[in-house]
């Protein structure tokens, strides 16, 4: 499934990335979304987007559509 | 010897770079407050220090990333100085992991390590040591940790281990080609890599072996912190924005009703007793008139009258700062992201906008955290129609002249119409100037931070000192100009009326711009107007020369005046910001022609639609 159909405070663990903006993956990968990392969708901004997201002890911030490349197995 | 600071944003280095070199640089706690890099000598030695720009990866996203990488990879550099975060350390260990692959010797420095018991973290440092390859030390800049230590590791020799990150696959390839870079070839060789498709393997490699390190070295309870609490609240569904617009209201409420007490009450009192006193010395003395005339009339009540609202600005500085060093600005970009969003603008923009209520320089300069370049050139031409500190004394004189019944309303009411404008303009933007485009947000939460009330009271002081800096300069120069041209006539005569001065001609002939919004042909205004592109506080300097106030304008007129001179051209400071960032004078001079243009329909909106309504 997708991270972004996880709810709030539902954890998921990161199978595949697939993003075609090439920077925008690169620097997901940086902040440290790999694969086999565990996320937990933290809190959702008020007007909806973005999410925040926590992961390796820091929180993250992604808008929506973001997440909708981010495929997860929901643990 | 030359030593550089390099760590993620809002890590600390900027506080670490001001208790090493004993210098007073901005911090504060959002991401990019160091947006340009910035040079002292450590104290006690002859080492230069460089404290540059936050960056969470050597694979540059924002503008000031990439200063931080060019200056790494180009410059000849005798130490890197990894500052480390230790409230989310295992993201800031990427970075190092990066800059180990870089010909330049390590230290790893741990900050606020002061933190680490309320954080419940146990850190193994010699193990740490051992694990990464380098010396690591513990630090706490604000309580002044291990600083001595720090400095003897300085002194001393470096030592950069061989440690394996990457399995075997990898670290083959890298060694193929190596031999092709002559400098950082191992760093040069796994971006090459990375380029080539390797890019989630080796991310992924780095990070499982952070995750190694950080299972041997680190111990963390589990528990749940101040600031998730603190989150609850202000980023709750349907707190969030109204706690904003509350938080914002009260800072300008406060410093325009506190600081008030004091400069409207004993204001104008002060300065006329000034005046006269000084007139009475200088007469007593035998000064020749003008020579009077030019101190009392030009000097004290032009650069006095500047100063009289120090005691608001105080207040705002102060807030400010408070607000900035929190962390609560990344919040409001957080949960604002959608709205800014919508009108084409990154949700990073709040930080622009909030700095620029003090200044428009550092706030266009702090639109180098915004990835987009088109977001970030939206940025830099919608900043300067924030109200900046140099025009609330435009807007708390004009309030408490016309509006004194609803002073600190009519006040605040100047802001919101700013962010009304901004709003609309940025709408403009995106819908006849550029078509949809992808843009994303990208953007860590930092954990709240009690703020350092030294820290606080040192940079309200140090804005503070820059305004009357400014008063003892530029407006002090501006007034005597004034009130030259003020006292002479066109043919050089001293002491003709004020209608026939130099000043009056020169105003007389750019009045007509300003009749639609006046409904009167006022020289004064205009030349007031005109001289706010020095700086602004020099309109309510100029006015207050010239003479009279209360008989040019009315509170509708007053009111659109004010608007005029928010939102029309910014003064030099911020056109030159502007023309550093843009690199394009044609661009600079075409968005001070809108903003001109902008300012003058605005106005006349406001002044037309009073003479409707109120008839």
């Amino acid at each position: 499934m997708r991270l972004s159909e996880l709810k709030r405070n539902e954890k998921g663990e990161v199978i595949r990335i697939s993003n075609d903006n090439k920077r925008l993956r690169r620097r997901m990968l940086d902040m440290g979304v790999t694969k086999g990392v565990v996320i937990k969708v933290r809190r959702i901004a008020p007007l909806g987007d973005p999410i925040s997201l926590e992961l390796r002890g820091y929180e993250l911030c992604l808008r929506k559509r973001e997440l909708d490349n981010i495929e997860v197995n929901r643990l | 010897m030359k030593i550089v600071l390099v760590g993620n944003q809002n890590c600390g280095k900027t506080s670490l770079f001001n208790v090493l070199t004993k210098e007073h640089q901005k911090v504060g706690n959002w991401p990019g407050v160091t947006v340009c890099k910035r040079s002292g000598i450590i104290e006690g030695s002859s080492d230069e220090l460089t404290d540059l720009p936050g960056l969470y990866s050597m694979y540059a996203y924002s503008e000031e990333e990439k200063i931080t990488r060019e200056y790494l990879l180009k410059e000849e550099i005798d130490l890197i100085i990894n500052v480390i975060d230790v409230t989310s350390i295992e993201r800031s260990l990427y970075l190092t992991m990066q800059l180990r692959s870089l010909d330049i010797p390590l230290i790893v420095v741990f900050n606020m390590i002061d933190l680490l018991g309320k954080e419940g973290i146990e850190i193994d440092f010699k193990k740490l040591e051992k694990e990464l390859g380098v010396k690591v030390v513990g630090v706490s800049s604000l309580k002044r940790m291990g600083i001595e230590t720090l400095k003897e590791v300085i002194k001393g020799s470096y030592r950069k281990d061989k440690i394996y990150c990457f399995d075997k696959v990898i670290e083959d390839r890298i060694e193929k080609i190596s031999e092709r870079y002559s400098k950082h070839s191992y760093f040069y060789s796994l971006e090459f890599l990375e380029e080539d498709g390797f890019d989630e393997v080796i991310a992924s490699e780095r990070y499982a072996y952070i995750e190694k390190v950080m299972g041997s070295c680190f111990k963390k309870e589990k528990k749940k912190s101040v600031s998730d609490r603190l989150d609850e609240v202000f980023l709750n569904r349907w707190l969030a924005i109204p706690i904003f617009v509350l938080v914002m209201f009260m800072v300008f409420y406060l410093s325009i009703e506190i600081g008030g007490c004091f400069s409207n009450k004993i204001g104008d009192y002060f300065i006329n007793g000034c005046r006269q006193s000084v007139r009475f010395f200088l007469d007593s003395v035998g000064v020749s008139s003008w020579l009077v005339s030019l101190v009392v009339d030009g000097v004290i009540q032009g650069v006095g009258f500047v100063l009289l609202f120090v005691p608001q600005l105080m207040i705002l500085f102060f807030l400010m700062a408070i607000l900035e060093m929190s962390g609560y600005m990344s919040r409001i970009a957080f949960f604002l992201d959608m709205l800014f969003k919508k009108v084409g603008l990154s949700g990073k923009t709040i930080v622009p906008f909030i700095v620029g209520c003090g200044c428009s320089v550092p706030a266009i300069m702090a639109t180098r955290i915004i990835e987009n370049k088109k977001e970030r050139e939206r940025a830099i031409i919608l900043t300067p129609f924030i109200p900046c500190s140099a025009k609330l004394p435009i807007i708390i004189l004009f309030s408490s002249y016309f509006f004194s019944n609803y002073f600190a309303l009519v006040c605040v009411s100047f802001y919101v119409l700013a962010v009304l404008i901004i709003l609309a303009l940025a709408f403009v933007f995106k819908k006849y100037l550029d078509n949809e485009e992808d843009t994303t947000y990208i953007s860590e939460l930092p954990k709240y931070k009690i703020p350092s009330f030294k820290y606080v009271c040192r940079e309200t002081l140090e804005k503070t000192f820059s305004f009357i800096n400014r008063a003892g300069s530029i407006i002090f120069v501006s007034s005597i100009v004034i009130w030259f041209l003020l006292s002479f006539s066109l043919h050089f005569e001293y002491g003709v009326k004020v209608e026939d001065s130099i000043l009056a001609s020169i105003g007389k002939s750019i009045a007509w711009f300003f009749y639609p919004f006046l409904g009167r042909t006022s020289w004064e205004a205009a030349i007031s107007s005109l001289q706010g592109l020095i700086a602004k506080e020099q309109v309510v300097s100029s006015l207050s020369i010239i003479g009279n106030i209360k008989n040019l304008f009315n509170p509708v007129s007053a009111y659109a005046f004010v608007a005029f001179n928010l939102f029309s051209i910014p003064c030099m400071g911020s056109v030159s910001a502007m023309k550093r960032e843009f690199v394009s004078s044609k661009k600079v001079l075409l968005v001070m022609g809108v903003e001109l243009l902008v300012a003058w329909l605005i106005a006349t909106f406001i002044y037309m639609i009073s003479i409707l309504i109120g008839g």
